[in-house]
């Protein structure tokens, strides 16, 4: 991502921010409410106006492209809300999230990704709307899966999640990185989380890019760790290099 | 033999309830109030009435190119206005405004070719009635049968089409998000197509079996549209089988509801007919704005069943 500046229609909500994302990298998003950690997304994704700068994904420009083709050329895309069909079974959201796969293929797929989330494989008839929220979040994660994308971009996976459910969560996001090799984008208010088992780190005040670099770098300076990331107690014990 | 009030309630009712599954349908799909809707239905009528007229045979045979042709105009009014519009950010507003100038470009077309076919082959193409080319079936008329046969045709086709194939579970994924739907890989715009596609189709079946019920004229789908509406709001656009729901609801209403007040206070009652749909609109908003398919039947037994708030477990 290349100075980007997006918004929506008039809104002008980004500006000139510098991103980058490689393979097996987590990169966490960080930043008080109303940032544009979310815009950030979905400028990626085609669903924000992009004014100007670009976006890159494997060498190839995908602004200007549809969300839908953005997503077949290999960008999967938790979004914060709604990120299942709570109207259809665990088993057709899995099926939607393969939308362009083949029917080997999906199927293969399917049992992939249900072998990452076995949680899911009970639930296979029941509607998702009918799934506990952290059932719900991860169905969403294994969507994103389906595609067998290269880079995942995710929006607040661990809100409104109980403690115990997080720490799986993460541990699973970790795992995608780890295992599967790929890039993690992770947009996340819980800045302590995110930064733990991220590589590298952006830190958004106002649609402006303030910091970009390692998390300890960021986490050295007291001031922005003081007023945008309130870990001010926190910070001397657990974030040590 | 069956009444014959009761023998035109489920007639019209069926009829209401395929003319209006396609409204409700782009509704929930797109998000836009297709006015057009009327015209497309009218096309239906026009085009099996011309076949008719110029080859002959039974009207039912036309009815898939009724089908078609309705089905093509939908599309193209779907890429002309609405893809258009979209792609410019206007609201659902201009779209349903559009959609009205697109229907009465439709209306003085269709006048036109009316006109056309009047004054060039003498024909009454601008109030015609195909009645006496419809069939019997145990002394019942044909568009009996075949008004309640496509009904229920539909329905299960739709059922399967909509539940086991891939195409339409995409379909409902994009019904219900749209936005979640494009980013899990899916051409939404590919799924609104189908959508207006099949909307426009039964909207030509219908107008094509109008004629052997009610006189067809250039304006036969704007003279129902307003009850079309009515059916779409009191059935549930968010339910997509609302809509036959609200078809036999509205339609048993507004033929038996008229027949009982005429007994009671005479025939001075029939040319308000048209009122009882807008009756049924406001009661249907006042009770139960999501639509009867919406209702909760179970807590609404409970509660006449106790005569109060559900019973909880301790």
């Amino acid at each position: 991502m290349n100075n980007l500046n997006s918004g929506y229609g008039k809104l002008h909500v980004l500006f000139d921010i510098n991103l980058k994302c490689n393979r097996s990298e987590i990169v966490s998003v960080i930043g008080p409410n109303g940032s544009g950690k979310t815009t950030l997304l979905n400028s990626i994704f085609g669903l924000a106006d992009i004014f100007s700068g670009s976006i890159t994904f494997d060498g190839g420009q995908i602004n200007g492209m549809l969300p839908h083709e953005i997503s077949r050329a290999g960008v999967s895309y938790l979004p914060q809300m709604n990120s299942v069909f709570a109207d259809l079974s665990v088993k057709e959201n899995l099926k939607m999230a393969g939308y362009i796969l083949n029917v080997k293929e999906l199927r293969d797929t399917m049992d992939e990704v249900l072998s990452i989330f076995p949680i899911l494989e009970p639930f296979l008839s029941r509607k998702a709307g009918t799934l506990s929220g952290g059932e719900r979040q991860m169905l969403a994660i294994a969507m994103t899966l389906m595609r067998k994308p290269r880079l995942i971009m995710l929006d607040e996976p661990l809100a409104g999640l109980a403690p115990v459910v997080c720490q799986k969560l993460i541990e699973k996001i970790v795992d995608l990185r780890d295992r599967l090799g790929v890039g993690v984008i992770l947009v996340e208010q819980n800045a302590k989380k995110a930064l733990e088992i991220s590589n590298n780190a952006c830190l958004i005040v106002s649609g402006r890019s303030i910091f970009l670099g390692r998390p300890n770098e960021l986490l050295r300076s007291e001031e922005l760790v003081e007023l945008y990331l309130g870990l001010k107690a926190e910070r001397k014990g657990v974030w040590n290099d | 033999m069956i009444d014959p009030t009761l023998i035109d309630t489920i007639t019209y009712s069926s009829l209401l309830g395929i003319m209006t599954f396609g409204l409700s349908f782009v509704r929930r799909t797109t998000g836009v109030w297709n006015i057009a809707h009327a015209g497309l239905i009218t096309i239906g009528a026009y085009v099996v009435f011309t076949c008719i007229s110029f080859f002959g045979e039974s009207p039912y045979i036309y009815l898939p190119l009724a089908f078609v042709l309705s089905a093509v105009v939908a599309v193209i009014e779907y890429m002309l206005i609405i893809e258009t519009l979209r792609k410019r950010k206007a609201s659902t507003t201009m779209m349903l405004i559009s959609t009205l100038a697109f229907d009465l470009v439709m209306l003085s077309i269709l006048n036109i070719y009316a006109d056309y076919l009047q004054n060039t082959f003498s024909l009454l193409s601008k109030n015609f009635l195909l009645k006496k080319l419809d069939f019997t079936l145990f002394d019942e008329p044909g568009i009996f049968w075949a008004s309640l046969l496509f009904l229920i045709i539909f329905l299960a086709a739709l059922y399967g089409v909509l539940n086991y194939t891939k195409i339409g579970t995409a379909l409902r994924a994009c019904v219900y998000n749209p936005t979640l739907a494009s980013i899990s890989g899916i051409n939404v715009m590919h799924t609104n197509l189908l959508s207006w596609f099949i909307s426009g189709g039964l909207a030509g079946v219908a107008g094509g079996l109008l004629p052997l019920w009610i006189q067809g004229k250039p304006v036969l789908g704007d003279s129902l549209i307003a009850v079309m509406f009515c059916v779409s709001i009191v059935g549930g656009v968010e339910e997509i089988y609302g809509t036959v729901l609200g078809g036999f609801l509205v339609g048993f209403t507004q033929i038996l509801g008229t027949s009982a007040l005429s007994i009671v206070l005479g025939p001075t009652v029939i040319p308000y007919k048209p009122l009882i749909p807008m009756v049924i609109l406001v009661l249907a908003l006042l009770f139960a704005p999501s639509g009867i398919a919406k209702v909760n039947w179970n807590k609404i037994l409970t509660v006449v069943k106790f005569g109060g708030e559900p019973k909880r477990k301790i």
